[in-house]
């Protein structure tokens, strides 16, 4: 029977989110939708972070992209969401694969900066570029409508997020599963030992932004119809910080792990909202404490005690990117 | 089967070989023999494709592989079973070897060579589910290069392969280079440990300062104290 549950664990989850949507007030119902928006990036960050072992410091403005791509096509060109949500993802996995040229040429903390002045770039774009954006005005998201029904408010816009982020951590899954998958863990682990056995570090690490901004440009989509809303100030630094946390937090190269930190992540602000200034103290304070003493998160802790099953290819002792060794130095 | 001529290579502005020739026959046993920094490792990162070379030619089986990335040269059925065998060391034995073949197998393909691999390292049949970092010297060298014989290589390229492991694990290892050049894989040997290279290579090459200084049959290297003080200078 535990076998059968942790087998089944992401199924649970979301079973359980359909189960709890008839229970929860619409505000807990918003912060639901929230939870599940973030386990799509977090799924997405964990895939080049976790699993490929790269720091891209940039998901806030793959999700910015997204949800501006997405609001802008139904609220001023009236396309279906059906539509506007895949081109959300793939206008930010086009942006990923292109950002992810100079991860050919620095990994570590210069990848991070190289990333991390990306997402600035982008932010400031979305801000000045007012005749498209709205500018700080931000963008209002209109109601979907689907098969001609109109999904206005939390609830019926549960349905969509929830079923979009199922679909994507069972991609998630299955990439994790598959050569591309096992690709990134090699690259991870040894990139001269990934040479060695035929793989294309260079397209693979591409392919590894590209698919990554993908999960967060669809995420922006989504976030995009949870708010109604949406400004520049919504992608900032702060919003890369809460992805980066939700995935070390919720235990990074584990299916499970942002699962864990996005419920974590989204319900902190809500116990810590009459301490606003302990919000971004916390969330600073937790990914330091997090990277020091459980750099694999949650998930490995569970994973350690034999509560949630061992996945292929997790981390089995404290790890993150950086130790790949990207050429032989040996005369 | 590889013919070098000429080959210049190294790192940045430090060239470390300077004008290397020498090649390896279809199902011989070839080693390289040289002290530290003579550029051994430097050669078989520049077959492989790890560093760019910056003169000379590279060809295998008369297909020039000069200046080809990596995964284009393990296609042409060359492997390197690194120095200190980078092995992915949270991973177990077994998502080793499927990783070792993922470049060029479907899934039942993979199982096959994965258990054709496993034929010259039975002892690691106990230890599939075992993570690579807690294993012995001798079983994580066994893993290294049953990883790279997943992809059935016909020139398999050992880099001090010796390097770490007790005598009698060497001596082992000796044997299963001669099984596998039985088997039909040619092997190119780089080495320090010149018993065990002359032991299962049939011709050697020596270099000094990134040049071939001597090279022969393995029968005209029978005095190792000369060979040793002709590599040292």
């Amino acid at each position: 029977m535990r076998t059968l549950l942790q087998n089944n664990l992401v199924w649970l989850f979301f079973a359980g989110t359909v189960a709890l949507s008839f229970t929860t007030d619409a505000y807990s119902q918003y912060l639901m939708n929230l939870v599940l928006v973030y386990v799509v990036i977090g799924q997405g960050l964990n895939l080049i972070l976790g699993f490929a072992g790269m720091f891209a410091f940039a998901h806030g403005a793959f999700m910015g992209i997204g949800a501006y791509v997405s609001a802008l096509l139904t609220a001023k060109l009236g396309v279906s969401l059906l539509v506007a949500m895949p081109a959300a993802g793939v206008a930010a996995a086009i942006v990923g694969a292109l950002i992810g040229f100079p991860a050919l040429r620095v990994s570590g903390l210069y990848l991070a900066m190289v990333t991390l002045g990306f997402s600035e770039i982008v932010q400031w774009g979305i801000k000045h570029w007012k005749s498209v954006t709205g500018g700080p005005d931000g963008v209002s998201v209109p109601a979907p409508v689907l098969f001609g029904h109109r999904f206005y408010g939390d609830y019926p816009t549960f349905y969509i997020v929830v079923v979009v982020a199922l679909a994507m951590t069972l991609l998630a899954q299955a990439i994790i599963r598959s050569k591309l998958g096992r690709a990134f863990v090699a690259i991870r682990d040894s990139e001269i030992a990934a040479q060695c056995s035929g793989i294309k570090v260079a397209r693979t690490k591409v392919l590894a932004f590209a698919i990554s901004a993908f999960y967060a440009g669809i995420g922006g989509s989504l976030f995009s119809l949870t708010q109604s809303y949406i400004t520049p100030e919504n992608f900032g630094f702060y919003q890369t910080t809460l992805h980066f946390c939700i995935v070390i937090v919720g235990g990074a190269a584990s299916l499970a792990g942002p699962i864990i930190g996005s419920i974590i992540l989204t319900w902190l602000p809500e116990v810590l909202r009459n301490a606003q200034a302990l919000q971004e103290i916390g969330y600073g304070l937790m990914l330091i404490l997090f990277v020091i003493f459980a750099p694999r998160g949650i998930a490995g802790f569970l994973i350690d005690k034999g509560i949630l099953p061992r996945e292929r290819f997790s981390l089995r002792r404290p790890s993150l990117p950086g130790r790949s060794r990207p050429a032989p130095q040996e005369g | 089967m590889l013919d070098i001529t000429g080959l210049r290579a190294g790192y940045g502005a430090h060239e470390v070989l300077k004008g290397l020739s020498m090649r390896v026959g279809k199902g011989q046993v070839v080693a390289l023999l040289g002290g530290n920094g003579a550029g051994k490792t430097t050669t078989l990162s520049a077959i492989m494709g790890l560093i760019p070379s910056q003169g000379g030619e590279i060809a295998f089986e008369s297909n020039s592989i000069q200046g080809q990335p990596a995964h284009r040269v393990f296609r042409h059925g060359l492997s390197l079973v690194p120095q200190w065998r980078e092995l992915f060391t949270d991973m177990s034995v077994q998502e080793h070897l499927e990783l070792g073949a993922i470049a060029c197998a479907s899934r039942g393909d993979l199982d096959a060579r994965v258990a054709s691999a496993l034929d010259y390292f039975p002892e690691l049949r106990a230890h599939l589910g075992r993570r690579a970092g807690t294993l012995s010297g001798g079983q994580q060298q066994m893993v290294a290069i049953a990883r790279a014989l997943t992809a059935r290589p016909k020139l398999l390229m050992l880099d001090e392969p010796s390097m770490g492991l007790a005598p009698l694990v060497v001596r082992e290892l000796g044997r299963t280079i001669k099984r596998l050049n039985e088997a039909g894989t040619s092997v190119l040997l780089v080495e320090q440990n010149m018993h065990l290279a002359l032991g299962v290579a049939s011709y050697v090459y020596v270099i000094r300062a990134g040049k071939i200084i001597t090279h022969g049959p393995t029968g005209d290297f029978h005095d190792e104290k000369e060979l040793f003080h002709s590599y040292i200078g």
